[in-house]
């Protein structure tokens, strides 16, 4: 169990919030917007939403998967508003920021790392949510159930067609 | 007696064609394994970063005194209590009419409202009444006709006592 995963409500403080879970938050938003410039915004905006929010959380869920989920939905959030903006749809934006991300002083990743990031760029988004999710935040289902709100057994074929759907592509590729 | 296996087999249940997809499903993870052998996904951040941008959201979070939060109830009710202390000030200042006596009353205005007044008798006693009628023109001779003193007098009466004379 994570060592913060034990925090009662009373001890909550928003200082040992930001210093413990901003990293993870971090690469999870980072996953989903790719940019990192975009990935500070939303990881500020995230943490602004919980500082709001602090004394509503009512201890029913585990403080990261609370926090987990506010940072889904900022990111959700930021994707959409970016494509309003930009009158552009949010699979075209996604494509170009994952093929310029050769060109991205914040991307070091080899050859498979950049098609690994092409390659999960063309899932649905539910499917690519529950991919980074389960791979890289390396999240039990049970915690991604309660982010999402989908139950375990329709994210167990999620992530299994997500696999399968990047191999393929990798393969093909 | 029934063997420990064939216990398990009675006990436990399985998703439908679990055994026809797990084959497929472990062979996929394999491949998945074999062509990404590490976890990384390449993407990294600027020196420092995290020891900044915690300091960063802590200053963007500080508390800034306490918020008063304004809904409509609170604003009309500010706006309400302004207006009535303008209204008692000016009144003050400025007042606009003294409080109202009878001798103030011009005779007009009291005969258009006794004229207008159908039932006055039940407010007023016939003193008041007759010191009324004796400052007023309404009930001069002059400006009552024979018919309307006709009409006003019951004529049952006015009849029986023509008959009696």
């Amino acid at each position: 169990m994570n060592n913060l995963e034990i925090h009662t409500i009373e001890s909550l403080k928003f200082e040992d919030l930001v210093s413990e879970y901003k990293e993870r938050l971090y690469w999870h938003i980072r996953r989903m917007v790719i940019s990192h410039d975009d990935a500070d915004d939303v990881l500020q905006n995230t943490f602004i939403k919980v500082y709001k929010n602090l004394h509503n959380f009512n201890g029913e869920s585990q403080v990261y998967t609370w926090l987990y989920r506010i940072a889904t939905n900022e990111s959700l959030t930021f994707i959409k508003k970016r494509k309003r903006t930009t009158h552009i749809s949010n699979e075209e934006v996604q494509e170009s920021l994952v093929t310029n991300l050769t060109s991205d002083p914040y991307f070091n990743g080899d050859d498979a790392q950049l098609k690994l990031q092409q390659a999960i760029d063309t899932l649905p988004t539910k499917q690519k949510q529950v991919f980074v999710m389960k791979y890289f935040d390396e999240l039990q289902y049970n915690e991604i159930s309660e982010i999402l709100g989908t139950s375990e057994g329709a994210l167990k074929a999620s992530y299994h067609h997500a696999v399968k759907k990047i191999t393929e592509y990798v393969t093909a590729h | 007696m029934k063997s420990k296996k064939e216990n398990n087999k009675q006990q436990f249940n399985i998703p439908l064609g679990y055994f026809e997809s797990f084959e497929n499903r472990l062979l996929t993870e394999l491949k998945f394994q074999e062509l990404f052998p590490n976890k990384n996904d390449g993407f990294s951040v600027p020196a420092q970063y995290f020891e900044k941008v915690e300091q960063v959201i802590l200053n963007q979070n500080k508390p800034k005194g306490k918020l008063v939060e304004y809904n409509f109830k609170t604003i009309a009710a500010t706006v309400a209590a302004i207006a009535a202390v303008l209204l008692v000030l000016f009144n003050v200042v400025n007042p606009i009419e003294k409080e109202m006596q009878f001798d103030s009353l011009s005779i007009t205005s009291l005969e258009n409202y006794f004229e207008e007044e159908e039932r006055v008798q039940d407010y007023l006693s016939a003193e008041e009444l007759s010191t009324i009628e004796n400052s007023t023109s309404i009930f001069d001779n002059e400006t009552v006709s024979e018919e309307l003193i006709y009409e006003y007098v019951d004529q049952d009466i006015v009849q029986s006592s023509l008959l009696d004379q």
